[in-house]
């Protein structure tokens, strides 16, 4: 846990940070986001005393830092930056030990620590004897991730780590970094100037705006209740969208109403509408018009491009359904079996 | 003598010479095999200039053992052409072999030298005639450059860290350094001649050790003045080099201010440093002729005797070694900061 206690922050005339206090739990994703010049780098900045507060108290785990000396402090605290800062007369290996080897761990363990984090980041032992002018921008952050990963600290501090990066690159880091904070459960501190970003992979994000913090909430509440006018602006005027990407169809799906292909003939007569046509197995096959079509002759279509599957988000729902034209669109497993439908009324009503 | 070179080898190998003038000219496309012909012309090229030297030479002593035989302009100038073609094709190979061409090269002039068959050209004579005094001076003049450089170093590579680590020197030092290179190198022996001799005559220490207003005193200490702007401008432009976002990464990852000089600041300007070192060396070599005039010899007692006596040959005695022990220094040196660069990607 870390606590900003009533901190400010100068730097000669301009307060870069005004009297925040505010509090960051174990395990949190944390975002920090703002326009740039809001402080928040600074912010970052302090949590391991690379800037040190001009007043007010930081306390991590229940002691104030700056009792701590800096350099015992960062090493017990990753650190990855947009530039990477790959030191680079180092292989990758040696890139990833460094903090090991300041924290005088000895070579047995740091060997394993090197491996269990570059598989860690998703590369293999094969970079290890590399060079950093030898890697992609990708392949550099994911070092650069793993490095900062490699004393194991209980928290990461990441400042905009992945803005230089293409977007497809960026996308893929940002899936695996939210996936080992699951799984590791670190606390992790992160900067970043791009909303999408912070809703995509935040458990909490903070907006702040001239060196004071806005609104501090998850990105589901956030995007539903905007506390003012800046924060709204911020999140964007399709903050709606932007909501839909954090809500997931199976959340909203019902059940859905179907007819087997052998099972009748003719015309419908329950259903004043759509069914879904499916086989014995309920795999799906397409859809029929109870109205007007004979159910043999129903329109196919391919489950892989047509259905959703429950862990797609609203946001891609929606924009199935206007590429296809329609209103309802089915719910399928992996393998195609139909589990529901979802209706565009419904996701309009209910969120 | 060598006797392998008869005429007909001769003319063989004249002909082969113009064979692979034309396939330059032929295969205008840059290629490795182009870079390899180039350099095995040299090396003929080389081997006639020699053979054809010392052969005359003997020639010509053995009508008349009083003639002195000097080699002109245009051995000179054909050595030199050959020598640019030779770095020229050999900057594109990897570095093992670049040497290697380059130290084949070298090679040929030695291996005249050493046989003896290059002794009745003038430069030779003098040099028989002045074994011994060649050899003191030699060392006298790789001694004193060396040591300045050296002693440079020491004072220069505390002096830009400071200019790097303390913005507020680095006028102070690059001023003062920027004045003391622009006396001539004359005048500041001149200058350094009055205050030692004042120092060496009321202290005993310094008398005893054998400084002076004039002698290996003065010399060095204004070789060390020149050779430290070099040394001071690398270091400082090298630690200038080192990415901010490398050192903020460093300092974020618990380094202390030592371990991010000794492991990131250092390793990562040590190819800068080296090049400075080089270029001080190089300028020192040539500097050091000038020595002799202080009574600190060297090899400028010969360029300077030659002057005085206007005889090429004692000028080209004490010229040749100064400016071969310069390209030496220079191949060194950058090979040093070569090898360090590839092996540590800096």
């Amino acid at each position: 846990m870390i606590r900003f206690e009533n901190v400010t922050k100068r730097f000669d005339k301009t307060v870069a940070v005004d009297n925040i206090d505010f509090e960051i739990e174990s395990g949190d994703f944390f975002v920090i986001i703002g326009p740039s010049g809001s402080g928040k780098t600074t912010i970052l900045k302090m949590i391991n005393k690379m800037v040190i507060p001009s007043k007010g108290k930081i306390i991590m785990g229940g002691r104030d830092i700056s009792t701590i000396r800096g350099e015992i402090l960062r090493r017990k605290i990753g650190y990855v930056i947009q530039n990477i800062g790959l030191l680079p007369h180092m292989s990758v290996e040696e890139n990833i030990s460094i903090v090991p080897k300041l924290l005088k761990m000895d070579k047995k363990s740091i060997k394993k620590r090197v491996l269990d984090t570059i598989y860690l980041v998703g590369l293999d032992e094969g970079y290890l004897r590399k060079k950093p002018n030898e890697l992609s921008g990708g392949e550099a952050q994911r070092v650069g991730i793993a490095r900062a990963l490699a004393a194991d600290p209980s928290i990461m501090l990441m400042d905009e780590p992945f803005g230089a990066l293409d977007p497809i690159t960026r996308l893929h880091l940002q899936n695996e970094i939210r996936k080992i904070q699951e799984t590791l459960k670190k606390t992790i501190v992160f900067v970043t100037h791009d909303i999408d970003e912070a809703i995509k992979i935040a458990t909490k994000i903070a907006i702040v705006e001239n060196g004071r913090i806005v609104q501090i909430d998850s990105p589901k509440r956030l995007l539903s209740n905007p506390k003012d006018e800046f924060v709204a602006k911020f999140l964007g005027s399709d903050r709606a969208l932007k909501k839909l990407s954090k809500l997931y169809v199976g959340d909203f799906q019902k059940p859905a109403e179907f007819t087997k292909k052998n099972g009748a003939k003719g015309y419908s007569k329950e259903i004043d509408g759509y069914l879904w046509v499916v086989d014995d197995n309920f795999k799906l096959l397409g859809w029929v018009d109870g109205f007007s079509d004979r159910i043999e002759f129903f329109t196919e279509v391919d489950y892989k491009k047509f259905a959703l599957f429950d862990k797609d988000t609203l946001k891609d729902a929606i924009s199935k359904m206007i590429w296809e034209s329609v209103r309802m669109l089915p719910v399928c497993d992996k393998n195609g079996k139909l589990i529901g439908e979802i209706d565009l009324y419904d996701i309009i009503k209910k969120t | 003598m060598i006797n392998i070179l008869g005429a007909k080898q001769f003319l063989a190998l004249e002909f082969f010479l113009i064979l692979l003038a034309l396939l330059n000219i032929i295969r205008l496309r840059e290629s490795y095999a182009r870079d390899i012909a180039n350099i095995v012309s040299i090396a003929f090229l080389t081997i006639l200039l020699f053979y054809n030297a010392g052969s005359y030479s003997g020639f010509v002593i053995s009508k008349n053992s009083l003639v002195r035989v000097s080699l002109s302009g245009s051995f000179w100038l054909s050595f030199l052409f050959a020598y640019l073609i030779l770095i020229e094709s050999a900057k594109n190979f990897k570095y093992a072999h670049k040497y290697i061409a380059i130290g084949f090269i070298f090679s040929i002039p030695v291996f005249f030298l050493l046989s003896g068959d290059m002794n009745y050209i003038s430069v030779m004579r003098e040099f028989y005639a002045r074994k011994v005094q060649f050899y003191s001076e030699l060392y006298i003049h790789i001694l004193l450059s060396f040591a300045a450089v050296f002693a440079a170093f020491l004072f220069s590579f505390p002096l830009g860290v400071l200019a790097y680590k303390k913005r507020r020197f680095y006028s102070k030092i690059f001023g003062v350094l920027n004045v003391v290179q622009t006396i001539p190198s004359i005048a500041a022996f001149g200058a350094l001649i009055v205050p030692l001799s004042y120092i060496s005559k009321h202290i005993k220490f310094f008398s005893n050790l054998g400084v002076g207003g004039i002698g290996w005193a003065p010399a060095i200490i204004a070789l060390i003045f020149y050779a430290m702007l070099p040394i001071v401008r690398n270091v400082y432009e090298g630690f200038n080099g080192v990415p901010a976002y490398i050192k903020e990464a460093s300092r974020g990852m618990g380094m202390s201010k030592s371990d991010i000089f000794l492991k990131v600041e250092l390793p990562i300007s040590l190819k800068f440093i080296l090049i400075g070192v080089k270029i001080a060396l190089v300028q020192t070599i040539g500097n050091t002729a000038l020595a002799a005039l202080i009574g600190a010899g060297g090899m400028g007692v010969f360029i300077f005797q030659g002057l005085g006596e206007t005889s090429n040959a004692l000028i080209m005695l004490g010229v040749l070694p100064t400016v071969f022990l310069s390209m030496f220094a220079d191949l060194f040196m950058q090979a040093a900061a070569s090898i360090y660069s590839k092996r540590f990607s800096v």
